[in-house]
């Protein structure tokens, strides 16, 4: 009997594993072909839209200058450009420095809000920003990211070449991705997220999830779906599940580039990553409930996937390891047979091979040091999500069963003065 | 038009050939209609009978027995062929004579009370007994079958009177064995044995008038393979025997226990083997159910003990392994202690049928055939069996009385006893462990077997043997001039069993299997179908997973190498 179970384990998890060679596909084939599609749309701009830039700012006081100056620096015509920063309660500086970037740069303008309306964290805070905005397409950018100049350029460039585009997503990158191992191996898991899992999916299925920043969506959406909700944690993901139940698409668009702080602690990482998988079983559950209400059935792939990330994949690797261990100090009548060990490597080197691939289409990641984290990245990094899986499912398991209240934990920044030279890479 | 007439012609031709050869040569396609009128013991059908009723079986499936006190005219009324088989002293009623003399078919009469059978038996008389050691058939004088001392009935035929074969103690002693006058014929033994079958089974066919061509059906059994059997030798043996394209069987139990912790096994346990026996089914083999466990009592080896008899009492299995059977004072008459037992047995054999055939079909293994295990079973679980296979191999347990009264046909039969299943029969045994002589013991019955005009050539082969001795012995078989290797798979064999239908024809396995129903049944074989499906796709998946790596490898490369390129351009550019 045992057998059977690790069997239909084994299965599981290869379908998971045969699902990412099919993403990493898509993904490869994306890179391939998505800058002959930039320069043909570059050839094709009817006018340009008017933009507001959305920047929800909590105490951001070591972070936020950098941001606004990439603002500054942005390549859009001034006069179709709004940067809204939400100061959302601060008690630091962040509200001084966004004034003095007003003063500066009339476009950027700062909403200082305060309880009640303020302090209620990153989605009511964008949607009080966006009472504010003005433009046609709104764009996100968390208080810690560094857009490239024409980040905003391709991100209106996509939503204007892509009627049937509701959002359109961008690529971001690390700044400070060599401060050391662990924003090394975020470095390595986000480029991997992105080229798998974003490029791959959109490549496959017209299916990409919004990230939370760098991205640009039509206001008429925003307006139609009453802006963010509110109780989600990962209001992103959530977001994109509406929008694709109107009908529409997330385009995802590598073009469009934005840098991004990474924790640099892993007390700071293991509570970024646990909003983000609250956030995230919390739309599995939102959705797979509403799932036979939704219009468009298509988005079911992706709840399927995230079900199966969240809920199988990780279930039958917390099983699969424990009966690993187990059968060190018991007769588990497990007869898998010789092919358990091929099937280990063969796995092994399905992970390394997907994530080489994923630094490869990166200029200047492809390094000897990079290989090396990859292949300690799956003994260490990978198998940490599993203890933050349990421990984030047990919190929002609480959290329903005590009816408590969802409280936005914000990403502790780091000061990035002593990292020169990010942006060669 | 004169090339495809000749086309035609040819392929006509070439069928007729070919159809004939087909056949499995038991009697087929013939109106023989057959009585055997009896003197017996006990007055009933016995193992002389049964015996009898195996080698009339080669030439028709209708045979009738009738006990001398029993049979009244209208029995011989559509019967073409009477024997009068007197195994015992007997005084005939009087009816039997006028009826023997008024009978317009063939007369074949067996051993004592003959002088009792009226006029047609008037051109020899019986005068005693005599010892013989030798068989001879007078239609093939330059071979001779030596036999242990044996009695025969000294007969003083009639100037007329052809002999037909002759036994002989000496060169001097000669006693005339069968004899016929006209299309009257009798035999001068009161027991049919190995190897007098040799000699009378020849001589059946001028009785038939069955001139079956002198070609020697074959088979090769590899028998008792079990769970425990090894995949590798099985494949090595699978694989010569490919290679010299023979066509063999399979004895193949389901169940395996392991005597050292009693640990029951399956076959789905062991996928490796079961894709070997899926592989040899494909290439030549057909699967013989060799019972479900091979074994009675939980505690014997699987595959040595017997599975269809209770040997400990001798008899039928009426009870349930490791408890007592119920006496008939538990039951109000004897009757209906018997039905029990009967009922019981029946129950018994058919849930075992089932299962195996069950559990062999999920694991895609098609039984064409049944073998009792041991080859003991009674006359009612033969019938039981008939209820469910066409085909039986091996040998047959001719009493209920005693296990070991076991014989077998020299050529393919159908016995009346078998109910319209058809005997494979087996004919020069096995190769003995650890034996110098076993090859050359088989291939000299193998020689006694040519005497019969087609004479089955049929052994079995222990696989843990290895592949060596195997080679030696199917070396030597193939010396055989007119050797034809059966394939059962090219028979009309049928099985049927609970949500399994088995049917072959032409080389052709047909099966229709109610999944729904049977893992309803049995949710074990539903698990185990499960597991091996998942189990077969492992081995996909590492292929899979290979595959990618290298495509993902090369996509690197290509990346990498494009990039390069570009920046060799750029550098180029610049310095020009």
């Amino acid at each position: 009997m045992t057998t059977v179970f690790i069997l239909v384990l084994l299965l599981i998890i290869w379908s998971m594993l045969f699902y990412h060679i099919f993403l990493m596909q898509g993904g490869y084939w994306l890179y391939s072909s998505y800058q002959k599609k930039a320069e043909k749309w570059q050839r094709n701009i009817p006018y340009y839209p008017t933009v507001s830039v959305l920047i929800p700012a909590h105490n951001e006081e070591v972070v936020i200058e950098d941001t606004l100056e990439a603002m500054s620096n942005l390549r859009y015509p001034i006069d179709k450009l709004q940067v809204l920063v939400i100061n959302d309660n601060s008690s630091d500086r962040t509200g001084e420095i966004c004034e003095a970037y007003h003063n500066r740069f009339p476009y950027i303008q700062v909403i200082h809000t305060k309880p009640p309306l303020g302090g209620k964290g990153k989605s009511a805070a964008l949607n009080n920003g966006l009472q504010y905005a003005t433009g046609e397409i709104i764009c996100v950018y968390d208080a810690d990211n560094t857009p490239e100049p024409d980040a905003i350029f391709w991100l209106v460039l996509g939503l204007m070449n892509d009627r049937k585009a509701g959002a359109v997503v961008g690529k971001f990158r690390v700044l400070n991705a060599s401060k050391n191992l662990l924003t090394r191996l975020i470095n390595i898991e986000t480029l991997t997220f992105q080229w798998l899992a974003q490029a791959g999916r959109w490549f496959w299925f017209k299916l990409s999830t919004i990230p939370g920043t760098n991205f640009a969506i039509r206001r008429s959406i925003l307006d139609e779906l009453g802006g963010w909700d509110e109780g989600a944690l990962s209001e992103d993901t959530e977001l994109s599940f509406r929008i694709y139940d109107l009908g529409y698409h997330i385009r995802f668009f590598p073009n469009a580039i934005t840098w991004e702080q990474e924790p640099e602690t892993m007390k700071v990482w293991w509570r970024q990553r646990t909003r983000w998988a609250r956030g995230n079983l919390y739309v599995i559950a939102k959705f797979f409930l509403h799932f036979f209400k939704m219009k468009h059935k298509r988005i079911g792939l992706d709840l399927l996937y995230f079900m199966f990330t969240y809920v199988f994949f990780f279930g039958v690797t917390i099983i699969s390891q424990g009966l690993f261990i187990a059968s060190f100090f018991t007769n588990l009548d497990i007869s898998v047979g010789f092919v358990s060990l091929p099937l280990l490597i063969v796995g092994f080197l399905l992970f390394v091979i997907e994530e080489l691939l994923a630094l490869s289409f990166e200029k200047g990641q492809l390094t000897a040091k990079n290989i090396a984290t990859v292949c300690l990245m799956y003994f260490t990094y990978s198998q940490l999500w599993i203890f933050l899986v349990i421990y984030a499912g047990c919190l929002e398991l609480k959290r329903v069963i005590l009816k408590q209240e969802v409280t936005w934990y914000k990403t502790k920044r780091f000061n990035q003065k002593d990292q020169p030279g990010q942006r060669s890479a | 038009m004169r090339y495809n007439t000749i086309v035609r012609i040819a392929i006509l031709s070439t069928l007729l050939f070919i159809l004939p050869c087909s056949s499995l040569y038991a009697g087929e396609l013939n109106n023989h209609h057959v009585l055997v009128i009896y003197s017996s013991d006990s007055g009933e059908i016995d193992e002389h009978m049964r015996l009898l009723d195996l080698m009339i079986g080669h030439f028709t499936e209708n045979i009738m027995f009738k006990s001398v006190t029993e049979v009244e005219k209208a029995d011989l009324a559509d019967k073409t062929h009477v024997f009068y088989y007197g195994q015992v002293h007997d005084k005939l009623p009087a009816t039997i004579a006028p009826l023997i003399t008024s009978f317009p078919g063939t007369v074949i009469a067996l051993g004592l009370n003959s002088e009792q059978l009226g006029e047609r038996y008037s051109f020899f008389t019986v005068k005693g007994n005599a010892e013989y050691n030798k068989i001879e058939l007078t239609s093939n004088e330059e071979q001779s079958l030596s036999v242990y001392p044996r009695s025969v009935l000294v007969t003083s035929p009639k100037d007329d009177v052809e002999v037909l074969a002759n036994v002989t103690n000496s060169p001097t002693e000669s006693y005339p064995l069968f004899i016929k006058n006209q299309d009257n014929y009798y035999f001068a033994s009161t027991a049919l044995h190995d190897p007098l079958t040799i000699a009378f089974g020849d001589i059946l066919h001028d009785v038939f008038q069955e001139e079956h061509e002198a070609v020697h059906p074959a088979y090769l059994r590899l028998e008792d393979v079990s769970p425990d059997s090894d995949p590798e030798q099985l494949m090595a043996i699978a694989k010569e025997l490919k290679e010299r394209d023979i066509p063999y069987m399979i004895a193949l139990i389901s169940v395996f226990t392991d005597p050292k912790n009693n640990k029951t096994y399956h076959l789905y346990d062991f996928p490796e083997l079961v894709k070997v026996l899926q592989y040899m089914q494909a290439n030549g083999a057909s699967i013989v159910m060799h019972g479900y466990t091979h074994q009675f009592q939980k505690e014997a080896v699987s595959g040595e003990g017997f599975e269809f008899w209770d040997v400990d009492n001798d008899m039928p299995v009426y009870r349930e392994p490791g408890e007592k059977m119920k006496e008939e004072k538990e039951f109000p008459s004897a009757e209906a202690h018997q039905a029990y037992l009967t009922n019981f047995e029946k129950n018994y054999i058919q849930n075992r049928i089932n299962l195996g055939v069950q559990e062999l079909a999920n694991n895609g293994l098609y039984p064409l055939a049944f073998e009792a295990p041991h080859y003991t079973i009674s006359q009612n679980g033969y019938r039981i069996v008939s209820e469910h296979f066409s085909h039986y191999a091996g040998q047959v347990q001719l009493s209920d009385k005693d296990w070991k009264i076991m014989s077998t046909s020299p050529y393919m039969s159908s016995p009346s006893f078998f109910h319209g299943m058809q005997l494979l029969t087996e004919t020069l045994g096995y190769v003995i462990p650890n034996s110098a002589n076993a090859i050359d013991n088989i291939m000299l019955e193998a020689e006694k077997q040519q005497m019969v005009r087609d004479g089955a050539i049929t052994a079995f082969y222990h696989p843990f043997l290895g592949v060596e001795q195997l080679s030696v012995l199917l070396d030597e078989l193939e010396k055989i001039p007119n050797l034809d290797w059966i394939d059962l798979k090219q028979s009309d064999a049928k099985v049927e069993a609970n949500n399994v239908t088995i049917t072959s024809e032409n080389g052709v396995i047909q099966k229709e299997i109610d999944y729904v129903n049977m893992y309803r049944e049995h949710p074990a074989l539903l698990t185990a179908k499960l597991k091996n499906m998942v189990h077969a796709s492992l081995w996909a998946f590492v292929s899979i997973g290979v595959g990618a790596i290298l495509l993902f490898s090369f996509y690197i490369f290509k990346v990498v190498h494009r990039r390069n390129s570009r920046r060799g351009r750029r550098y180029l550019r610049r310095v020009a």
